[in-house]
């Protein structure tokens, strides 16, 4: 029993990295329409420069402030000079597109850090705790903690400001929204924004755990959106508690069954979701974001 | 409204061929100055003797790549500072197969296409054994950095092929001599799930069979897992009385952290030459401290006595990489070795037609590299034996000779 | 083409021609090998297929390189291992590709747009862990070799020059097909479709099946390529059948226009010179690692390319051939055809 808490300690973790990475796209996707292909790259770049500032020697916590302003900058340039020329075009050309971002982001990242991975110490330092006889690491806590302040966050805005209920209102109906005054271009950007700066703070507390390296994007991202799918694309709660369902079922596969599996496992879970069960197994939450 | 896009299009593209530019120039911390000639000796003068190195500069191998490539460039500004190779300046001609198979066989024609005499890499297994063909048809000498036997064996079908890595076996052979004096009979092992990790996995299966050991638990893990922790804990729950991780940056750091901060094992924990250098240190933090490592001297070159036979050698390797590249790294010295091994070869022939070289080659007697002492053969391509690798492991940060 | 049996003659045999003289030319530039021109071949017969599904079909599948896989390890594996004629072995590669595309099609079609990409991706992964995982049969991750050169009678692709012009004839043959295909009724009806699915059904066309059969073909496409390219290299691994061959082929096929049979050929040869022209001279501008610049390259070509020639290379071109007749009076201004983004509805 005991072995099945460690693996649920290590799973959830990861998972809740998943989660907000997913957040990401369900919120991009119900706004515009679009599936951010790069999104995941969002948090490879706030991980890398978040790094690079504390190997210069810039003190913890404006360096990953800075870095998670970069990934929501990111996100920015995304909308403005990518997404939007094309917002008249096809789908098939935006999926393009945003595939393009991604590999232009990967290359990128590989000129101006190179190959190896880096990383910096964990946020506290200190022995992993013990829970009901399986150990979880500090930075764990953090991530979770972080995650849970991020989900709070994220529920006071689309519930109380009138930004967020606009972007919801575009979710829910975006010809509505419109003529209610809403600018789609302008949701879009803060869409986009918002995806990358939530990506981006998965990114920096990622990093004593995982290590940052030029080609996390993709992984990441693909998990993520398979949160998200696991949530029904309709709820960023969705894709939270997605990812932290994904995130331990790779742990316990590669605990219980072989560790080839844990790769396969999000993929094919992405893969059987989108067959058997579009509408995400946390369907349930539908038309409000909370 | 095109009008725009275009300017900003232009202004994107710009500022992406800026930015990558200024990376680009910054990436190389050490763009050589050349360094005057040594005293003494003559400047090389004429046909420049090209060598091709088939490098995975990207892509998934990239880490050892880096290490490759700066080894040799170092490498060819010292012997041309030196006089060169028969009064024959040297020529690198570096190319990156991208860690990708069919790039490596591609580049492999290429290469001999531009008139090299001998080529160094592919640096894996998969790339060497994708471009065999392209080698052997090649009939050049190729020094290979991959881990797999059989890029040298069988050397019947192996002719022009040579390795200068420790084989699995001879690193599992200096692992368990260690094991046998502390009296360590059952392991777990940990291997990454790609051919690095299979022959390392391979090799350890036949230790069992020879009764040299127990493995009681075997579990792998992807390249680029974030968590080993669930295959850890299966492992430590077959009590073992050691464990052995069988894998490159970052999989060998990410082992270590996830089993001293999350688990915090308390069996000694092997690691094969593999796990990097500073890289490691790098990347494991505060959870490095006493591993353990199996690895040729190069890591621990300042500590190594004078006595060694090989102590001028890392003695120079180790000053001149340090000074240029600020860190050692542990996978440098193989392809430093591959060139000395060249160097002398055309020296004893006295030509660089493929066939003398290859010759030479075999029939060089005892050759002292960084790596270790070299006698290759008809037989054997590689020439190493396992007593030439050491125990390392990690004290405040920095790594000590064990034996 | 209005000409006689000697008009498509003179067409493909020009075609072919083109192909023989870019060996000369491959051997003028310096940093273009015939091995190059070999990659350029096979990736333009397998992004072929992709831009069959992609440009008429109106799917995007971003997990080609998995049929490209399906060919190579089914040759790799049916010649070393039980001696199978290699046109036999490709013929099993191809119709294993059809069949797996037609179940995938079965499967995944039913999604649409960015949810039938990231099924595509899924599935591309998922065959990529598969064939890494199953050690027995395909080697696993140190892949299998022992692939014998492939020999038709008396003639052997054992060399460059003869495994490219194999291939730029296959190529050819490829391009062949495909334009008769689109030429004939079923192929009507697949343009029909991908101006607008609505209407295409509405005249009595099997969307469905019509939808399923251009994704096996393309899989047939990328298969044939991959049993070549598994007797040129003679070794297959995982490596080269993973997610960034799949980008490689959405590139091409995006870069050299999904509109036209012609755009796969165009893009190839600009992918090939892209990146063997780069690899020979950023490094004279600037020193450090050579292959990061071709991921960059293919991303801002992608995005360059979408923002401004959304027709790719091949779209291009005909966009200038066409204004150039108006220009010289031969044609009538034409009113452009509605194309999928103009029908599509939010």
């Amino acid at each position: 029993m005991s072995e099945f808490l460690q693996f649920v300690a290590s799973g959830i973790g990861q998972g809740a990295i998943y989660g907000l990475v997913g957040v990401g796209f369900v919120i991009v996707y119900n706004v515009t329409g679009i599936i951010n292909f790069a999104q995941g790259h969002y948090l490879m770049l706030s991980a890398l420069t978040a790094v690079s500032l504390r190997e210069a020697g810039v003190p913890a916590v404006p360096a990953l402030l800075v870095a998670m302003v970069a990934a929501a900058l990111a996100g920015l340039v995304t909308d403005r000079l990518v997404i939007n020329p094309a917002r008249r075009h096809s789908t098939l050309t935006l999926i393009i597109l945003t595939v393009g971002l991604a590999i232009a982001l990967e290359g990128l990242a590989l000129l101006i850090w190179g190959v190896n991975p880096r990383r910096y110490a964990p946020f506290t330092a200190g022995p992993p705790l013990e829970i009901g006889g399986a150990a979880v690491s500090r930075q764990t806590l953090w991530v979770l903690g972080v995650t849970l302040a991020l989900a709070l966050a994220l529920w006071w805005f689309f519930q109380r400001t009138v930004v967020g209920k606009a972007m919801q209102a575009c979710a829910m109906n975006r010809e509505a929204a419109r003529l209610q005054a809403i600018n789609p271009a302008q949701m879009s950007l803060y869409a986009f924004t918002m995806a990358a700066a939530v990506a981006g703070v998965a990114g920096v507390v990622l990093v004593p755990i995982t290590s940052a390296y030029y080609d996390m994007g993709v992984p990441f991202g693909l998990k993520g959106f398979t949160a998200a799918v696991i949530g029904g694309l309709v709820s960023p709660f969705g894709a939270l508690a997605g990812g932290l369902l994904l995130g331990i079922a790779e742990a316990v596969a590669v605990g219980y069954v072989s560790s080839a599996m844990a790769e396969g496992v999000a993929f094919a879970v992405l893969a059987l979701m989108l067959i058997l069960r579009p509408e995400g197994l946390l369907a349930r939450v539908r038309t409000r974001w909370a | 409204m095109m009008k725009v896009t275009w300017l900003r299009a232009i202004a994107l593209a710009a500022a992406i061929v800026f930015l990558s530019a200024c990376a680009g120039a910054e990436e190389a911390p050490g763009t050589p100055t050349p360094r005057p000639p040594t005293p003494g000796a003559r400047q090389p003068t004429g046909e420049p003797i090209r060598i091709g190195v088939n490098i995975e500069q990207s892509g998934p191998a990239s880490v050892q790549g880096e290490a490759y490539v700066r080894a040799a460039t170092l490498w060819q500004e010292k012997v041309n500072r030196e006089g060169g190779i028969l009064g024959r300046p040297v020529e690198l001609i570096v190319v990156d197969n991208k860690s990708d198979p069919t790039e490596a066989a591609v580049l492999t024609r290429r290469l001999v296409q531009q008139g090299v005499v001998a080529i160094v890499g592919p640096g894996t297994s998969p790339t060497t054994l994708a471009a065999m063909d392209a080698i052997l048809e090649s009939k050049i000498p190729v020094f290979s950095m991959g881990s797999a036997d059989s890029i040298v064996i069988p050397v019947e079908e192996r002719p022009n092929v040579f390795k200068t890595p420790f084989h699995a076996s001879q690193n599992v052979e200096a692992i368990l001599a260690d094991m046998k004096g502390r009296g360590i009979q059952r392991v777990g092992l940990l291997t990454v799930n790609n051919s690095y990790g299979e022959s390392g996995l391979a090799a350890w299966r036949e230790a069992e069979k020879r009764g040299e050991v127990q493995i009681v638990a075997a579990e792998k893990f992807e390249a680029n897992a974030t968590d080993v922790t669930p295959q850890l804990t299966n492992i430590m729950r077959a009590n073992p009385q050691a464990v052995v991780v069988w894998a490159i940056p970052p999989g060998a750091p990410l082992a270590r952290r996830n089993a001293v901060e999350n688990l915090r094992i308390n069996v000694p924990m092997y690691h094969d030459a593999g796990a990097g250098a500073e890289l490691f240190l790098r990347l494991a933090g505060q959870a490095a401290e006493g591993a353990y490592m199996i690895h040729p001297k190069t890591l621990v070159w300042d500590q190594i006595p004078p006595t060694d036979r090989q102590y001028q050698v890392l003695q120079e390797f180790g000053r001149l990489y340090t000074q240029r590249y600020g860190e050692m790294s542990g996978f440098a010295s193989y392809v430093w070795d591959a060139l000395g091994l060249l160097k002398a070869a055309i020296e004893k022939a006295g030509s660089t037609d493929p066939q003398a070289i290859i010759r030479a080659l075999e029939n060089l007697g005892e050759y002292v590299g960084a790596t270790g002492v070299y006698r290759m053969s008809p037989q054997d391509h590689l020439g190493l034996r396992a007593e030439d690798l050491v125990l390392v492991t990690i004290q405040g940060g920095k790594w000590r000779l064990v034996r | 083409m209005g000409l006689r049996w000697w008009g498509p003659l003179a067409l493909w045999g020009g075609v072919f021609g083109i192909g023989v003289l870019l060996v000369p030319l491959a051997d003028a530039l310096p940093f273009l090998t015939r091995a190059n021109l070999v990659v350029l071949a096979l990736h333009a017969i397998a992004a072929m297929g992709l831009t069959l599904v992609m440009g008429f079909a109106g799917q995007v599948s971003l997990g080609h390189a998995a049929f490209y896989g399906v060919g190579a390890y089914t040759t790799a594996l049916l010649t070393s291992k039980a001696e199978w004629h290699p046109l036999l072995a490709m013929a099993a590669g191809a119709v294993m590709a059809a069949v797996l595309a037609a179940l995938l099609g079965r499967i995944v079609f039913r999604l649409r747009g960015h949810f039938l990409a990231m099924a595509t991706l899924a599935f591309g992964l998922v065959f990529y862990v598969v064939v890494r995982s199953w050690d027995s049969l395909t080697g696993g991750n140190q892949g299998t070799g022992g692939i014998p050169d492939l020999a038709l009678g008396r003639l052997r692709f054992d060399t460059d020059t003869s495994m490219y012009l194999l291939a730029w004839g296959v190529l050819v043959a490829g391009l062949i097909a495909a334009r008769n295909l689109l030429a004939s009724r079923p192929g009507r009806a697949l343009v029909a479709m991908g101006a607008s699915e609505v209407a295409a059904a509405s005249t009595g066309i099997d969307v469905a099946r019509t939808k399923m059969v251009v994704f096996a073909l393309g899989a047939v496409y990328a298969s044939l390529a991959g049993s070549l390219y598994a007797h040129y290299v003679k070794y297959v691994s995982p490596e080269s059948f993973g997610l960034l061959p799949s980008l490689r082929f959405l590139v091409i096929s995006t870069v050299g226009g999904i509109e036209s049979v012609w755009g796969a050929p165009l893009g190839s040869a600009v992918v090939v010179l892209l990146t063997e022209g780069m690899r020979e001279l950023i490094p004279k501008f600037v020193s450090g690692a050579t292959g990061s610049y071709e991921i960059l390259a293919y991303g801002v070509a992608l995005v360059l390319v979408l923002l401004f020639l959304p027709r790719g290379l091949a779209g291009g071109i005909a966009a200038l051939t066409q204004r150039g007749a108006e220009w010289l009076g031969a044609r009538q201004r034409r009113a452009p055809v509605p194309t999928l983004e103009e029908v599509e509805l939010r």
